[in-house]
């Protein structure tokens, strides 16, 4: 129990009273050990986004707990959140969600200046991680002065300032060709296998997903599978071939084939 | 179906853009206040005085009338382009769902026009409840009481006000449909605009520093009075504050990005980037809503003066009629008319010119005197003022042959107005000067001078001079009046005046009868009495109220016109800010994700409504410290001392609430979008 970075129990979000209800998140448990990268998939509507929603505080689940190192964050009021959001959590958002009118360096800042963080500390950080992802000539541009990567690449700083406890990423690749989407998974992993970082992350491309080590795949709002990577040396594209086939298999409605 | 439309968006219109449409209802009761002036009681009154003035003021209504309707299609402009923004994504839907580009004008126009009909109903009984108070205050200051009063509704007032109203709105709506019509329905979906960031360079701080030379010199040539001395110069001060102005505005940013800088904590950086990011983006309007705040400071200042003075028109004098003739004639009309019961003792004023020159030798030799002005024109050019000292220069060059009065007379008038009377010795005399130069150069300068012993020479013999200078009005009317003269004992007097000496016959109402009825209701009833008896004469009424036309007509312009520059300055700011804050709205959604929660968010907005105001107020504040003062001097000095003081403090603190009201306001409707944006962010997240 202590080992659980992330303890999800029974966790429901539904829309809509009555006959008109919609159950985006139907009862799912699970949990996410320190420096695991899992993967979220399933097709649209399956409830992957509002998952990881819940989990970010950006909505209210119905029903359930979300334990985050041993706290209930899902009965946290808004000023609890608020502090949580940003600091203990990571995001990564598939359009960026950078400032348009600050450098990356105050991009980078803007959580530490939100959570009252001294600006020393916040700096010596930034240095650290410009150097980790190759920032160096991006500090001074504006988001509009960027390609696509680069603004990924400040928004992954800027989740990682604050040394969250999770990284939550909703279809990071999403906005990116396939050469930057590569290479943002690539630093990904090397947080995760370096960093020990744990990543929780939402994707629907079996390509991202293969640089997971786990995969909760999702229909109709609940867990339909779970793909874990072979620890006796399963390659990338072993597990990715995995992947595609559940995914196809999915896509076809044949219903707990595997 | 359509009606019912056109009310429910009306309403939601007002309750969401309840500052455009409080301005709006200012705007009417302003308007109708200043159209129905005719029918105030003391331009009712004036008209039977002045009418000849009265009927130029209101022959020039229908220029302010224009002008008013110019300056106020920006404020329905401005507020029409916010409203179109704002409901973007709904006019997209209905443009979607098929409705013609027409129809969606005239709906729009249709809600416009119901909202402009409430704000009528609204403003109009609101106007006449303000213009009556206005009209009976006015009365009872300047002493007409309320026994004259009637109340007025002006139909007129109305149809103009409403026919001005429509036609601007049709105007600013044909130019924004205009706009509109060009637009892809893709347009009215689209999030926000990309917005060019700006970095500012040398360039910025070349233009700051031009802009405050061209300030200075504007500056330099108001305050130093020359721009009022011929017209080339109050267009190059005029065209020098301008351009100084725009330049100043246009390298402001990069100043304020300096002056900010240090502020990282909390939400500090993405705030300082708001504003100079929103100040280098929206230099233009933020330059002319200066220039407006400056125009309505000066006009108030000298609106708020103008109006504080209508008091003093009670201040003392020594006559409230004075007549010409024989005293007998004049006896014998006022005890025909029954004048005679309301009024004192009746008193002669003698006046004669002292023949000095050698134009007057030929007629009458035997009255010609020398005179000098002796150890006076030694003095004056010791004077350390050079205002002064070339004014009273000037002065005393052709003053060779000075207006002389007895001094039985000017006791009368200091005994009149209760004052202490004056002794001359025989060989002494006293200066006059016109009650209007007593605060100027050459008054200040005059009195300075007899501080010390000074002595004049009449054909030969020095005279002394009494140790201060005599400002009190002679006769009834302060028009008619000397600038300068020697008051001289009775002998003396009848020594020198040639054989006809001016007499006047002044008399003063008894105190009894003006505290009864007020001073204005008393001079008024015997002069009706008075006017077709063929006396000539003239009355304290006619100086009164021609004092008082020029007051009341300058005050009600120029608060007027104050009123509704500053409605639109605030406008013109309340709508900039908004409607970047909208473009710039998903900023804010994404600093609630990161956890920026509403309340800091608000603090954020909150310091961006104060700068966002106080950027383009204090710019105005400096300049009508040296506006208001040129402005003052140059036209006439109509309020100084402690009453200047106190309207221009009363000017601050009205200004105050002012703009206190409208930041309020623009943070209550911005704190509300902020609202509504972070709950779009977070359902937009919840939608993926």
């Amino acid at each position: 129990m202590d080992k659980k970075i992330l303890d999800i129990r029974s966790l429901k979000k539904y829309y809509g009273t009555g006959e008109n209800i919609t159950k985006a998140v139907d009862g799912i448990s699970f949990y996410v050990l320190p420096g695991e990268f899992v993967g979220i998939m399933g097709p649209s509507g399956s409830g992957k986004t509002t998952l990881l929603n819940c989990i970010a505080s950006i909505i209210r689940p119905t029903e359930g707990e979300i334990f985050l190192e041993g706290t209930d964050i899902a009965s946290f009021n808004e000023t609890q959140q608020m502090k949580y959001r940003g600091s203990k959590m990571g995001y990564l958002f598939q359009d960026f969600k950078l400032l348009d009118n600050l450098t990356g360096e105050e991009n980078i800042l803007m959580p530490a200046a939100i959570h009252g963080v001294k600006m020393s500390e916040s700096m010596k950080q930034i240095r650290r991680l410009s150097d980790y992802l190759g920032l160096k000539n991006l500090l001074n541009k504006y988001p509009s002065q960027m390609s696509g990567g680069e603004r990924q690449r400040i928004a992954a700083a800027r989740a990682l300032l604050l040394n969250p406890s999770v990284i939550l990423a909703d279809e990071p690749t999403g906005a990116l060709d396939s050469k930057n989407a590569r290479t943002l998974m690539e630093e990904l992993r090397k947080l995760n296998e370096e960093q020990k970082r744990t990543i929780l992350m939402v994707t629907h491309n079996p390509d991202a997903a293969s640089f997971c080590s786990r995969i909760l795949i999702l229909k109709d709002g609940a867990i339909f599978h779970e793909l874990r990577k072979k620890q006796n040396g399963e390659t990338r594209s072993e597990f990715y071939g995995r992947i595609t086939d559940v995914m196809a298999q999915l896509g076809g409605g044949g219903d707990h084939v595997l | 179906m359509f009606f019912k439309l056109v009310r429910k968006n009306g309403k939601k219109v007002r309750r969401e853009n309840s500052i455009f449409f409080v301005s709006l209802i200012v705007a009417v009761i302003a308007f109708y206040i200043f159209l129905s002036l005719e029918d105030q009681d003391v331009i009712v009154f004036l008209k039977s005085m002045e009418s000849d003035a009265v009927g130029k003021l209101l022959a020039l209504l229908p220029v302010f009338y224009d002008v008013s309707l110019f300056l106020l299609f920006f404020l329905v402009y401005f507020s029409g382009l916010y409203q179109l923004e704002r409901r973007k994504y709904e006019l997209g839907v209905y443009l979607m769902l098929g409705m013609k580009r027409s129809r969606l004008f005239l709906l729009l126009l249709a809600e416009d026009i119901w909202n402009s009909l409430i704000s009528l109903v609204i403003g109009i009984p609101v106007a006449v409840f303000f213009s009556e108070m206005i009209s009976l205050i006015t009365s009872k200051t300047v002493g007409l009481g309320i026994i004259g009063h009637h109340f007025s509704f002006s139909l007129e007032a109305v149809l103009l006000t409403a026919a001005g109203f429509a036609g601007i709105k049709l105007a600013a709506f044909a130019i924004l449909s205009g706009k509109m019509v060009h637009r892809e329905i893709q347009y009215y979906f689209q999030d926000e605009e990309a917005i060019e960031q700006k970095k500012g360079g040398t360039g910025s701080y070349l233009r700051l520093g031009a802009g405050v030379l061209c300030l200075a010199g504007a500056y330099a040539l108001a305050i130093s009075g020359i721009a009022w001395a011929e017209l080339i110069f109050m267009g190059a001060t005029v065209i020098l504050g301008l351009i100084g102005m725009f330049l100043v505005f246009s390298g402001l940013s990069t100043v304020l990005e300096r002056f900010w800088k240090g502020r990282k904590k909390g939400l500090g950086i993405f705030t300082s980037r708001q504003l100079t990011e929103q100040i280098s983006i929206q230099w233009k309007p933020l330059t002319v809503a200066s220039l407006l705040f400056l125009a309505a400071f000066c006009l108030l200042g000298y609106g708020i003066s103008a109006a504080s003075t209508l008091k003093s028109q009670n201040a003392s004098h020594g006559a409230d009629f004075t007549f010409q003739g024989e005293e007998a004639d004049i006896r014998a009309v006022l005890k025909k008319t029954g004048a005679e019961q309301y009024l004192d003792e009746i008193y002669e004023m003698r006046l004669s010119m002292m023949m000095s020159d050698d134009i007057w030798e030929e007629d009458y030799p035997e009255y010609v005197h020398d005179f000098s002005w002796g150890t006076v024109l030694e003095s004056v050019g010791k004077l350390s003022d050079q205002n002064e000292r070339t004014i009273l220069e000037n002065n005393l060059s052709y003053q060779t042959n000075p207006y002389l009065i007895a001094l039985s007379g000017y006791n009368q008038v200091l005994k009149a107005e209760g004052k202490e009377p004056i002794t001359l010795g025989k060989d002494q005399v006293a200066i006059y000067k016109d009650p209007q130069l007593r605060t100027s150069p050459a008054g200040s300068g005059m009195k300075k001078i007899l501080e010390d012993p000074q002595e004049i020479t009449i054909d030969g013999k020095n005279y002394s001079l009494y140790g201060t200078v005599c400002f009190e009005p002679l006769v009834a009317d302060r028009i008619i009046t000397l600038d300068d003269a020697l008051i001289v004992p009775d002998e003396l007097f009848e020594q020198l005046t040639g054989p006809d000496p001016e007499s006047y016959w002044n008399v003063k109402l008894k105190q009894d009868y003006v505290e009864q009825e007020g001073l204005m209701q008393a001079v008024y009833t015997v002069n009706e009495m008075l006017k077709d008896t063929g006396l000539t004469y003239e009355s304290y009424l006619q100086s009164m109220g021609r004092q008082l036309f020029y007051n009341v007509a300058s005050s009600y312009l120029t608060l007027y016109l104050a009123v509704i520059l500053l409605v639109i300055a605030n406008t013109v700011i309340s709508v900039q800010f908004l409607m970047h804050q909208r473009k710039t709205g998903r900023r804010c959604g994404i600093l609630s994700l990161l956890g920026a929660g509403y309340d800091m968010l608000c603090d954020s907005a909150e310091t961006q409504v104060q700068w966002y105001f106080m950027v383009p107020l204090a710019a105005a504040v400096v300049n009508s410290c040296f506006g208001l003062p040129s402005l003052i001097t140059g036209i006439g000095t109509i309020g100084t001392g402690t009453g200047f003081l106190l309207s221009g403090l009363v000017v601050i603190a009205g200004v105050f609430v002012i703009e206190w009201v409208y930041m309020r306001a623009v943070m209550h409707l911005n704190n509300r979008q902020l609202l509504y944006l972070i709950r779009q962010a977070e359902e937009s997240q919840e939608r993926l």
